[in-house]
Protein backbone atom coordinates (compact mmCIF):
# COMPACT_ATOMS: atom_id res chain seq x y z
CA UNK A 1 0.00 0.00 0.00
CA UNK A 2 1.91 3.24 -1.04
CA UNK A 3 2.51 5.74 1.79
CA UNK A 4 -0.37 8.63 1.74
CA UNK A 5 0.81 12.22 1.24
CA UNK A 6 2.30 14.53 4.37
CA UNK A 7 2.04 18.35 5.27
CA UNK A 8 4.70 19.46 3.35
CA UNK A 9 5.98 22.96 2.29
CA UNK A 10 8.95 24.55 0.28
CA UNK A 11 10.73 26.69 2.77
CA UNK A 12 12.13 30.00 2.26
CA UNK A 13 15.67 30.55 3.98
CA UNK A 14 14.79 32.71 6.57
CA UNK A 15 11.94 30.57 7.74
CA UNK A 16 14.57 27.25 7.08
CA UNK A 17 16.81 29.86 9.45
CA UNK A 18 14.13 29.86 12.12
CA UNK A 19 13.17 26.19 11.97
CA UNK A 20 17.15 25.12 12.62
CA UNK A 21 17.05 27.50 15.29
CA UNK A 22 14.32 25.55 16.84
CA UNK A 23 15.69 22.01 16.17
CA UNK A 24 18.87 23.11 17.50
CA UNK A 25 17.79 25.04 20.78
CA UNK A 26 18.83 23.11 24.01
CA UNK A 27 19.25 19.69 22.12
CA UNK A 28 22.47 17.65 20.88
CA UNK A 29 22.39 17.40 17.74
CA UNK A 30 23.71 14.37 16.33
CA UNK A 31 23.63 12.83 12.31
CA UNK A 32 25.30 10.47 10.01
CA UNK A 33 28.82 10.94 9.09
CA UNK A 34 31.76 8.59 8.00
CA UNK A 35 34.67 8.48 10.95
CA UNK A 36 38.43 7.71 10.18
CA UNK A 37 37.58 4.28 9.61
CA UNK A 38 35.49 4.48 6.83
CA UNK A 39 32.25 3.42 8.96
CA UNK A 40 29.29 5.59 9.40
CA UNK A 41 28.31 6.14 12.80
CA UNK A 42 25.65 8.92 14.35
CA UNK A 43 28.36 11.59 15.58
CA UNK A 44 27.62 14.53 17.29
CA UNK A 45 27.13 17.55 14.76
CA UNK A 46 27.81 20.90 15.70
CA UNK A 47 25.05 22.73 13.48
CA UNK A 48 22.51 20.72 11.09
CA UNK A 49 24.21 20.73 7.58
CA UNK A 50 22.45 23.62 4.94
CA UNK A 51 22.15 20.35 2.91
CA UNK A 52 20.38 17.72 3.53
CA UNK A 53 22.34 14.12 2.56
CA UNK A 54 21.39 11.06 4.27
CA UNK A 55 23.50 8.16 4.73
CA UNK A 56 22.92 4.71 6.88
CA UNK A 57 25.23 4.83 9.91
CA UNK A 58 26.62 1.18 11.41
CA UNK A 59 23.60 1.73 14.41
CA UNK A 60 20.22 2.97 14.16
CA UNK A 61 18.31 5.28 16.39
CA UNK A 62 18.12 2.33 18.70
CA UNK A 63 21.65 3.45 19.94
CA UNK A 64 19.90 6.35 21.66
CA UNK A 65 16.38 4.90 22.43
CA UNK A 66 17.00 1.72 23.83
CA UNK A 67 20.51 1.93 24.42
CA UNK A 68 22.87 -1.34 25.99
CA UNK A 69 23.12 -1.05 29.88
CA UNK A 70 20.05 1.55 30.35
CA UNK A 71 19.35 2.25 33.82
CA UNK A 72 15.83 1.33 34.70
CA UNK A 73 16.54 2.22 38.62
CA UNK A 74 19.31 2.46 40.87
CA UNK A 75 18.70 1.80 44.29
CA UNK A 76 20.95 3.91 46.91
CA UNK A 77 20.55 4.12 50.86
CA UNK A 78 17.39 2.30 51.18
CA UNK A 79 15.91 4.92 48.41
CA UNK A 80 14.93 3.83 45.03
CA UNK A 81 15.33 6.24 41.93
CA UNK A 82 14.00 6.72 38.74
CA UNK A 83 16.71 6.86 35.78
CA UNK A 84 17.89 10.44 34.85
CA UNK A 85 15.96 12.22 32.24
CA UNK A 86 16.60 11.81 29.39
CA UNK A 87 18.89 13.65 27.16
CA UNK A 88 17.05 16.14 24.26
CA UNK A 89 18.35 14.89 20.97
CA UNK A 90 18.26 16.34 17.63
CA UNK A 91 18.91 13.25 15.02
CA UNK A 92 19.13 14.81 11.22
CA UNK A 93 19.56 13.00 7.88
CA UNK A 94 18.53 9.86 8.78
CA UNK A 95 17.44 7.34 5.89
CA UNK A 96 14.25 6.18 5.12
CA UNK A 97 14.46 2.57 5.68
CA UNK A 98 15.85 3.96 9.68
CA UNK A 99 12.44 6.09 10.22
CA UNK A 100 10.48 2.58 8.71
CA UNK A 101 12.32 1.36 11.56
CA UNK A 102 11.90 4.14 14.24
CA UNK A 103 7.49 3.41 13.35
CA UNK A 104 8.63 -0.39 14.47
CA UNK A 105 10.25 0.66 17.72
CA UNK A 106 7.20 3.15 18.65
CA UNK A 107 5.06 0.47 17.95
CA UNK A 108 6.69 -2.01 20.15
CA UNK A 109 8.09 0.21 23.19
CA UNK A 110 4.44 1.86 22.94
CA UNK A 111 3.39 1.31 26.52
CA UNK A 112 7.08 1.35 27.68
CA UNK A 113 8.64 4.34 29.82
CA UNK A 114 11.81 4.71 29.63
CA UNK A 115 11.22 4.29 26.00
CA UNK A 116 8.57 6.78 25.92
CA UNK A 117 10.93 9.00 27.45
CA UNK A 118 13.87 9.15 25.53
CA UNK A 119 11.41 9.21 22.32
CA UNK A 120 9.90 12.36 23.56
CA UNK A 121 12.99 14.03 24.07
CA UNK A 122 14.06 12.98 20.39
CA UNK A 123 12.90 15.29 17.25
CA UNK A 124 14.03 13.18 14.46
CA UNK A 125 14.44 14.39 10.60
CA UNK A 126 14.66 11.94 7.51
CA UNK A 127 16.11 12.65 3.88
CA UNK A 128 16.67 10.92 0.80
CA UNK A 129 19.59 8.82 -0.09
CA UNK A 130 20.86 6.64 -2.27
CA UNK A 131 20.52 2.56 -1.77
CA UNK A 132 23.39 0.79 -1.94
CA UNK A 133 24.10 -2.37 -4.45
CA UNK A 134 23.00 -5.05 -0.72
CA UNK A 135 20.54 -2.55 -0.06
CA UNK A 136 16.76 -1.51 -0.61
CA UNK A 137 13.85 1.06 0.07
CA UNK A 138 10.52 -0.47 0.14
CA UNK A 139 7.62 1.71 -0.21
CA UNK A 140 4.87 -1.46 0.36
CA UNK A 141 6.55 -1.05 3.97
CA UNK A 142 6.07 0.09 7.53
CA UNK A 143 5.00 3.85 7.24
CA UNK A 144 8.23 6.07 8.25
CA UNK A 145 7.96 7.39 11.51
CA UNK A 146 10.10 10.50 13.00
CA UNK A 147 8.97 14.10 12.81
CA UNK A 148 10.16 15.92 9.43
CA UNK A 149 11.74 14.92 6.28
CA UNK A 150 13.86 17.27 3.97
CA UNK A 151 14.99 17.06 0.15
CA UNK A 152 15.72 20.07 -1.23
CA UNK A 153 14.22 23.29 -0.19
CA UNK A 154 10.61 21.48 0.44
CA UNK A 155 9.81 20.23 4.10
CA UNK A 156 7.28 17.31 5.42
CA UNK A 157 6.31 16.80 8.69
CA UNK A 158 5.81 13.12 9.70
CA UNK A 159 4.09 14.08 12.90
CA UNK A 160 2.24 16.31 15.05
CA UNK A 161 5.28 17.38 16.37
CA UNK A 162 6.82 18.11 13.00
CA UNK A 163 3.59 20.13 11.70
CA UNK A 164 3.77 22.35 14.76
CA UNK A 165 7.61 23.05 13.88
CA UNK A 166 6.73 23.61 9.98
CA UNK A 167 4.18 25.71 11.11
CA UNK A 168 5.95 27.93 13.70
CA UNK A 169 8.86 28.90 10.94
CA UNK A 170 6.62 29.16 8.38
CA UNK A 171 3.27 30.20 9.04
CA UNK A 172 -0.15 28.53 9.46
CA UNK A 173 -2.24 27.85 6.44
CA UNK A 174 0.73 27.10 4.27
CA UNK A 175 1.33 23.62 4.04
CA UNK A 176 -0.16 21.10 1.77
CA UNK A 177 -0.12 17.48 1.11
CA UNK A 178 2.81 16.00 -0.99
CA UNK A 179 4.08 12.34 -1.19
CA UNK A 180 7.44 11.63 -0.06
CA UNK A 181 10.00 11.66 -2.69
CA UNK A 182 11.19 7.94 -3.46
CA UNK A 183 11.43 5.80 -1.74
CA UNK A 184 14.13 4.58 -4.48
CA UNK A 185 12.62 1.53 -6.19
CA UNK A 186 14.79 -1.58 -6.35
CA UNK A 187 13.42 -4.37 -3.57
CA UNK A 188 10.78 -4.98 -1.48
CA UNK A 189 10.65 -6.90 2.16
CA UNK A 190 10.35 -11.03 1.16
CA UNK A 191 6.87 -11.80 1.92
CA UNK A 192 6.43 -15.14 3.77
CA UNK A 193 3.54 -17.14 3.36
CA UNK A 194 2.99 -18.04 6.69
CA UNK A 195 2.03 -21.60 5.66
CA UNK A 196 4.84 -22.73 4.10
CA UNK A 197 6.80 -21.32 7.02
CA UNK A 198 4.67 -23.42 9.51
CA UNK A 199 5.35 -26.10 7.01
CA UNK A 200 9.30 -25.61 6.64
CA UNK A 201 10.83 -27.23 10.02
CA UNK A 202 12.23 -30.13 8.38
CA UNK A 203 13.36 -28.19 5.57
CA UNK A 204 16.87 -28.90 5.01
CA UNK A 205 17.11 -25.15 4.02
CA UNK A 206 17.41 -24.03 8.16
CA UNK A 207 20.49 -26.89 8.62
CA UNK A 208 21.85 -25.52 5.58
CA UNK A 209 22.13 -21.94 6.86
CA UNK A 210 22.89 -22.90 10.67
CA UNK A 211 25.75 -25.21 9.17
CA UNK A 212 27.76 -21.98 8.26
CA UNK A 213 26.29 -19.37 11.15
CA UNK A 214 28.24 -19.02 13.90
CA UNK A 215 25.79 -17.75 16.31
CA UNK A 216 27.70 -14.73 16.77
CA UNK A 217 24.99 -12.43 17.11
CA UNK A 218 26.14 -9.40 15.05
CA UNK A 219 23.27 -9.61 12.94
CA UNK A 220 20.70 -8.92 15.43
CA UNK A 221 23.10 -6.43 16.90
CA UNK A 222 23.25 -4.00 13.92
CA UNK A 223 19.46 -5.12 13.20
CA UNK A 224 17.48 -1.36 13.29
CA UNK A 225 14.22 -3.71 14.32
CA UNK A 226 15.84 -6.17 16.64
CA UNK A 227 14.71 -4.57 19.96
CA UNK A 228 15.49 -8.13 22.37
CA UNK A 229 16.87 -7.23 25.95
CA UNK A 230 17.83 -8.78 29.23
CA UNK A 231 17.19 -7.10 32.72
CA UNK A 232 20.25 -7.45 34.94
CA UNK A 233 21.22 -6.47 38.14
CA UNK A 234 24.42 -3.96 38.33
CA UNK A 235 25.40 -4.42 42.34
CA UNK A 236 28.41 -1.89 42.96
CA UNK A 237 30.55 -2.38 46.11
CA UNK A 238 29.10 0.83 47.91
CA UNK A 239 26.10 -0.99 47.90
CA UNK A 240 24.16 0.53 45.30
CA UNK A 241 22.20 -1.43 42.89
CA UNK A 242 21.48 -0.43 39.51
CA UNK A 243 18.81 -2.22 37.10
CA UNK A 244 19.80 -1.92 33.75
CA UNK A 245 18.42 -3.47 30.26
CA UNK A 246 20.78 -4.84 28.38
CA UNK A 247 20.93 -5.91 24.67
CA UNK A 248 20.16 -9.48 24.27
CA UNK A 249 20.00 -12.04 21.22
CA UNK A 250 18.32 -14.76 19.80
CA UNK A 251 21.15 -16.60 18.86
CA UNK A 252 22.79 -16.85 22.59
CA UNK A 253 22.57 -19.85 24.15
CA UNK A 254 20.14 -18.41 27.22
CA UNK A 255 18.00 -16.58 25.42
CA UNK A 256 15.07 -19.49 25.32
CA UNK A 257 16.97 -21.28 28.54
CA UNK A 258 14.01 -21.46 31.37
CA UNK A 259 14.23 -22.78 34.77
CA UNK A 260 15.46 -26.28 34.94
CA UNK A 261 17.63 -26.31 32.33
CA UNK A 262 15.06 -26.36 29.46
CA UNK A 263 15.30 -24.72 26.05
CA UNK A 264 12.97 -23.93 24.34
CA UNK A 265 15.12 -23.22 20.87
CA UNK A 266 18.52 -25.47 21.32
CA UNK A 267 20.90 -25.55 18.29
CA UNK A 268 21.41 -22.58 15.57
CA UNK A 269 19.33 -23.65 13.56
CA UNK A 270 16.42 -23.26 15.16
CA UNK A 271 17.59 -20.05 16.79
CA UNK A 272 17.99 -18.74 13.18
CA UNK A 273 14.34 -20.27 12.14
CA UNK A 274 12.83 -18.12 15.09
CA UNK A 275 14.91 -15.05 14.10
CA UNK A 276 13.81 -15.21 10.35
CA UNK A 277 10.17 -16.01 12.03
CA UNK A 278 10.28 -12.85 14.48
CA UNK A 279 11.43 -10.94 11.33
CA UNK A 280 9.16 -11.62 8.94
CA UNK A 281 6.25 -12.90 10.46
CA UNK A 282 5.76 -10.30 13.29
CA UNK A 283 5.16 -11.81 16.73
CA UNK A 284 2.36 -11.45 19.19
CA UNK A 285 -0.04 -8.38 18.57
CA UNK A 286 1.96 -7.47 15.39
CA UNK A 287 1.90 -10.98 14.44
CA UNK A 288 1.39 -10.61 10.30
CA UNK A 289 3.41 -7.47 10.63
CA UNK A 290 7.36 -7.53 8.96
CA UNK A 291 9.53 -5.68 10.71
CA UNK A 292 12.10 -6.12 7.73
CA UNK A 293 13.09 -2.39 6.39
CA UNK A 294 15.46 -3.33 3.96
CA UNK A 295 18.49 -1.47 4.59
CA UNK A 296 20.60 -4.58 4.39
CA UNK A 297 22.62 -4.10 8.01
CA UNK A 298 22.57 -7.94 8.81
CA UNK A 299 24.05 -9.07 5.53
CA UNK A 300 27.17 -7.21 5.40
CA UNK A 301 27.35 -7.98 9.20
CA UNK A 302 27.29 -11.57 8.82
CA UNK A 303 30.83 -12.88 9.03
CA UNK A 304 29.84 -15.46 6.85
CA UNK A 305 27.58 -13.50 4.62
CA UNK A 306 24.31 -15.64 5.60
CA UNK A 307 20.65 -13.44 3.79
CA UNK A 308 17.79 -14.10 5.63
CA UNK A 309 16.29 -12.51 1.88
CA UNK A 310 18.21 -15.48 0.49
CA UNK A 311 16.73 -18.21 2.64
CA UNK A 312 13.29 -16.44 2.44
CA UNK A 313 13.79 -16.48 -1.23
CA UNK A 314 14.06 -19.91 -1.21
CA UNK A 315 11.43 -20.61 0.98
CA UNK A 316 8.98 -18.90 -1.25
CA UNK A 317 10.81 -21.19 -4.27
CA UNK A 318 9.59 -23.85 -2.41
CA UNK A 319 13.24 -24.99 -1.35
CA UNK A 320 14.39 -28.84 -1.12
CA UNK A 321 17.68 -30.32 -0.51
CA UNK B 1 33.96 -10.94 54.04
CA UNK B 2 37.66 -12.44 54.21
CA UNK B 3 39.94 -12.35 51.45
CA UNK B 4 42.99 -14.56 50.20
CA UNK B 5 44.57 -13.79 46.69
CA UNK B 6 46.81 -16.59 45.65
CA UNK B 7 48.66 -16.98 42.72
CA UNK B 8 50.43 -20.21 41.31
CA UNK B 9 51.97 -19.87 37.78
CA UNK B 10 51.52 -16.15 36.41
CA UNK B 11 52.66 -12.92 35.94
CA UNK B 12 50.78 -10.94 39.17
CA UNK B 13 48.95 -9.13 35.88
CA UNK B 14 45.62 -10.25 37.23
CA UNK B 15 46.24 -8.71 41.34
CA UNK B 16 47.99 -6.05 39.51
CA UNK B 17 44.22 -5.37 37.61
CA UNK B 18 42.40 -5.13 41.06
CA UNK B 19 45.20 -3.19 42.70
CA UNK B 20 44.63 -0.53 39.88
CA UNK B 21 41.26 0.44 40.79
CA UNK B 22 42.30 2.87 42.57
CA UNK B 23 39.20 4.53 42.86
CA UNK B 24 37.68 1.58 44.85
CA UNK B 25 40.28 0.50 46.84
CA UNK B 26 39.40 2.33 50.08
CA UNK B 27 36.05 0.98 49.65
CA UNK B 28 36.80 -2.63 48.85
CA UNK B 29 38.93 -2.32 52.23
CA UNK B 30 36.62 -1.45 54.66
CA UNK B 31 34.44 -4.26 52.63
CA UNK B 32 37.05 -7.38 52.93
CA UNK B 33 39.33 -8.10 55.52
CA UNK B 34 42.38 -9.36 54.00
CA UNK B 35 43.98 -12.44 55.44
CA UNK B 36 46.23 -13.36 52.09
CA UNK B 37 47.19 -10.93 49.39
CA UNK B 38 50.86 -10.71 48.74
CA UNK B 39 50.93 -7.92 46.37
CA UNK B 40 49.28 -5.46 49.06
CA UNK B 41 50.98 -6.80 52.16
CA UNK B 42 53.43 -9.19 53.21
CA UNK B 43 51.72 -9.64 56.82
CA UNK B 44 49.30 -12.35 56.07
CA UNK B 45 47.74 -13.80 59.24
CA UNK B 46 47.40 -17.42 59.62
CA UNK B 47 45.95 -19.67 56.45
CA UNK B 48 42.88 -20.23 58.19
CA UNK B 49 39.16 -20.05 56.43
CA UNK B 50 38.42 -17.35 54.50
CA UNK B 51 35.19 -16.89 52.67
CA UNK B 52 36.31 -15.77 49.72
CA UNK B 53 39.74 -17.18 47.82
CA UNK B 54 40.62 -15.68 44.06
CA UNK B 55 42.79 -17.54 42.42
CA UNK B 56 45.39 -16.66 39.74
CA UNK B 57 47.97 -18.69 37.60
CA UNK B 58 47.48 -22.63 36.46
CA UNK B 59 48.85 -25.25 38.49
CA UNK B 60 52.21 -26.50 37.64
CA UNK B 61 54.33 -27.64 40.13
CA UNK B 62 53.02 -30.18 43.04
CA UNK B 63 53.94 -27.54 46.16
CA UNK B 64 51.05 -25.60 43.79
CA UNK B 65 48.81 -28.22 43.75
CA UNK B 66 49.22 -28.93 47.50
CA UNK B 67 48.39 -25.22 48.07
CA UNK B 68 45.44 -25.50 45.70
CA UNK B 69 43.57 -28.32 47.95
CA UNK B 70 44.34 -26.86 50.86
CA UNK B 71 42.61 -23.40 49.90
CA UNK B 72 39.90 -25.35 48.32
CA UNK B 73 38.72 -27.10 51.55
CA UNK B 74 39.16 -23.71 53.81
CA UNK B 75 37.26 -21.05 51.09
CA UNK B 76 33.75 -20.80 51.34
CA UNK B 77 33.70 -19.57 47.45
CA UNK B 78 36.86 -20.44 45.07
CA UNK B 79 37.08 -18.13 42.02
CA UNK B 80 39.56 -18.43 39.54
CA UNK B 81 40.46 -15.35 37.56
CA UNK B 82 42.48 -14.62 34.54
CA UNK B 83 43.34 -16.79 31.62
CA UNK B 84 45.63 -18.95 33.08
CA UNK B 85 43.61 -20.22 36.06
CA UNK B 86 40.64 -21.12 33.45
CA UNK B 87 43.02 -22.73 30.61
CA UNK B 88 46.64 -22.56 31.50
CA UNK B 89 46.62 -19.67 29.37
CA UNK B 90 49.74 -18.07 28.71
CA UNK B 91 51.84 -20.94 31.31
CA UNK B 92 50.27 -23.26 28.27
CA UNK B 93 51.28 -22.16 25.27
CA UNK B 94 54.52 -23.61 24.77
CA UNK B 95 51.79 -26.82 24.52
CA UNK B 96 54.56 -29.70 25.39
CA UNK B 97 56.98 -28.51 22.89
CA UNK B 98 59.74 -28.02 25.60
CA UNK B 99 60.48 -29.74 28.01
CA UNK B 100 59.20 -28.96 31.25
CA UNK B 101 61.50 -28.14 34.43
CA UNK B 102 62.58 -30.17 36.93
CA UNK B 103 59.69 -30.80 39.73
CA UNK B 104 57.13 -29.57 37.48
CA UNK B 105 54.60 -30.53 34.83
CA UNK B 106 52.48 -29.34 32.13
CA UNK B 107 50.51 -26.17 33.44
CA UNK B 108 46.86 -27.13 34.31
CA UNK B 109 43.68 -25.25 34.83
CA UNK B 110 42.59 -24.81 38.82
CA UNK B 111 39.34 -26.43 37.25
CA UNK B 112 41.12 -29.94 36.75
CA UNK B 113 41.36 -30.10 40.26
CA UNK B 114 39.49 -28.82 42.17
CA UNK B 115 35.50 -27.28 42.34
CA UNK B 116 35.45 -23.49 41.23
CA UNK B 117 32.26 -21.66 41.95
CA UNK B 118 32.95 -18.79 39.83
CA UNK B 119 35.48 -18.00 36.88
CA UNK B 120 36.35 -14.31 35.67
CA UNK B 121 38.27 -14.79 32.02
CA UNK B 122 40.75 -12.56 30.13
CA UNK B 123 44.37 -11.79 30.10
CA UNK B 124 44.17 -9.82 31.85
CA UNK B 125 40.73 -9.86 33.29
CA UNK B 126 38.37 -6.55 33.14
CA UNK B 127 38.61 -4.36 36.45
CA UNK B 128 34.97 -4.41 36.16
CA UNK B 129 34.24 -7.81 36.24
CA UNK B 130 36.49 -8.11 38.99
CA UNK B 131 34.81 -4.74 40.86
CA UNK B 132 31.22 -6.71 39.70
CA UNK B 133 32.34 -9.86 42.20
CA UNK B 134 32.74 -8.21 45.26
CA UNK B 135 29.54 -6.12 44.52
CA UNK B 136 27.68 -9.08 43.48
CA UNK B 137 28.97 -10.91 46.40
CA UNK B 138 27.95 -8.35 48.80
CA UNK B 139 24.43 -8.70 47.88
CA UNK B 140 24.62 -12.14 48.27
CA UNK B 141 24.51 -13.31 44.83
CA UNK B 142 26.92 -14.18 41.58
CA UNK B 143 27.49 -11.27 39.09
CA UNK B 144 25.20 -11.55 35.85
CA UNK B 145 26.34 -12.25 33.18
CA UNK B 146 25.50 -12.51 29.83
CA UNK B 147 27.34 -15.51 27.26
CA UNK B 148 27.29 -14.54 23.88
CA UNK B 149 30.73 -13.58 21.41
CA UNK B 150 33.01 -10.66 21.31
CA UNK B 151 30.91 -10.03 18.09
CA UNK B 152 28.35 -8.59 20.21
CA UNK B 153 30.06 -6.10 22.25
CA UNK B 154 32.04 -5.22 18.85
CA UNK B 155 28.72 -4.01 16.88
CA UNK B 156 27.53 -2.39 19.85
CA UNK B 157 30.70 -0.74 20.00
CA UNK B 158 30.49 0.14 16.26
CA UNK B 159 33.57 -0.98 15.30
CA UNK B 160 34.83 -1.47 11.88
CA UNK B 161 35.18 -5.73 11.17
CA UNK B 162 38.59 -6.82 11.17
CA UNK B 163 38.29 -10.55 10.36
CA UNK B 164 35.89 -9.16 6.76
CA UNK B 165 36.93 -5.99 5.94
CA UNK B 166 40.72 -6.34 6.74
CA UNK B 167 41.03 -9.99 6.62
CA UNK B 168 43.00 -10.38 10.06
CA UNK B 169 42.26 -14.05 12.16
CA UNK B 170 40.64 -11.82 14.49
CA UNK B 171 38.14 -14.82 16.92
CA UNK B 172 35.61 -12.24 18.06
CA UNK B 173 32.70 -14.85 16.56
CA UNK B 174 34.36 -17.89 19.00
CA UNK B 175 35.22 -15.58 21.91
CA UNK B 176 33.76 -14.62 25.10
CA UNK B 177 32.59 -11.03 25.26
CA UNK B 178 32.45 -8.94 28.53
CA UNK B 179 35.96 -7.03 27.41
CA UNK B 180 33.56 -4.16 25.35
CA UNK B 181 35.76 -5.79 22.25
CA UNK B 182 38.91 -3.88 23.76
CA UNK B 183 41.25 -4.89 21.54
CA UNK B 184 39.21 -5.03 18.10
CA UNK B 185 37.94 -1.29 19.11
CA UNK B 186 41.75 -0.01 18.60
CA UNK B 187 42.62 -2.27 15.48
CA UNK B 188 43.83 -5.27 16.97
CA UNK B 189 42.54 -8.74 16.05
CA UNK B 190 40.60 -10.77 19.06
CA UNK B 191 43.34 -13.27 20.62
CA UNK B 192 40.25 -14.63 22.17
CA UNK B 193 42.26 -14.66 25.70
CA UNK B 194 38.62 -15.05 27.65
CA UNK B 195 37.94 -18.34 26.09
CA UNK B 196 35.57 -20.33 24.19
CA UNK B 197 32.45 -18.96 23.79
CA UNK B 198 29.71 -22.40 24.48
CA UNK B 199 28.37 -24.08 21.72
CA UNK B 200 31.56 -22.64 19.73
CA UNK B 201 31.36 -23.10 15.87
CA UNK B 202 34.98 -24.41 15.47
CA UNK B 203 34.71 -25.88 11.88
CA UNK B 204 33.44 -22.40 10.39
CA UNK B 205 35.69 -20.12 12.48
CA UNK B 206 38.35 -22.34 11.29
CA UNK B 207 37.26 -21.84 7.88
CA UNK B 208 37.32 -18.18 8.00
CA UNK B 209 40.73 -18.28 9.82
CA UNK B 210 42.24 -20.17 7.08
CA UNK B 211 40.25 -17.61 4.36
CA UNK B 212 42.78 -15.12 6.22
CA UNK B 213 45.12 -16.86 4.85
CA UNK B 214 46.91 -18.43 7.38
CA UNK B 215 48.13 -21.99 7.05
CA UNK B 216 45.88 -24.27 8.94
CA UNK B 217 48.57 -25.31 11.55
CA UNK B 218 48.84 -21.51 12.69
CA UNK B 219 44.84 -21.43 12.58
CA UNK B 220 44.74 -24.92 15.24
CA UNK B 221 47.15 -23.20 16.90
CA UNK B 222 45.33 -19.49 17.49
CA UNK B 223 41.93 -21.61 18.18
CA UNK B 224 43.44 -23.45 20.89
CA UNK B 225 45.59 -20.90 22.69
CA UNK B 226 43.01 -20.21 25.13
CA UNK B 227 40.72 -22.93 24.93
CA UNK B 228 42.35 -25.15 27.33
CA UNK B 229 44.44 -28.25 25.05
CA UNK B 230 41.45 -30.44 25.95
CA UNK B 231 40.85 -30.08 29.69
CA UNK B 232 37.30 -28.81 29.61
Amino acid sequence: MPWPAFPSIALQPDEVGRLFSALASGRLMFGPRPGSDGSCRLQPLPEIPAHPGAAQPFLSLKKFLVPDGDPLWAWTSERYAGPPPPPRLTVVDLPLCDLQALAWLDLVFAEDPPYRARREALLVVGAPCQPAADCFCDPAGLLPGGDLFRAGTRWWALSPVGEALLVRAAGPGNLAGEPLPGPEPGGAVPTVDPARFAGSAGDPLWDEAAARCLACGACSAVCPTCMCYEVVDDPRLDGTVTRRRVWDNCFFPEHARVAGGHDFRPGRGRRLRFRFEHKYLGFGPWRGLSSCVGCGRCRRACPVGISLEEVAGRLARGAGP
Amino acid sequence: MSLAWVRYTSCSGCQLMLTNCEAQLAELAMQVELREFDLISSACAEKGRVDLALVEGSVSTPTELDSLLDLRARSRWLVAIGACALTGGINALAGGAERPEPGTFPPQPLRRFVRVDWEIPGCPPERSELLSLFGALRHGGWPARLECAVCMECRIAENRCLLMEDRLPCLGPVTRAGCRARCPGVGVACEGCRGEVAEAHRDEVFRLLAGCGLPSREVRRRLGRFRGNGHD
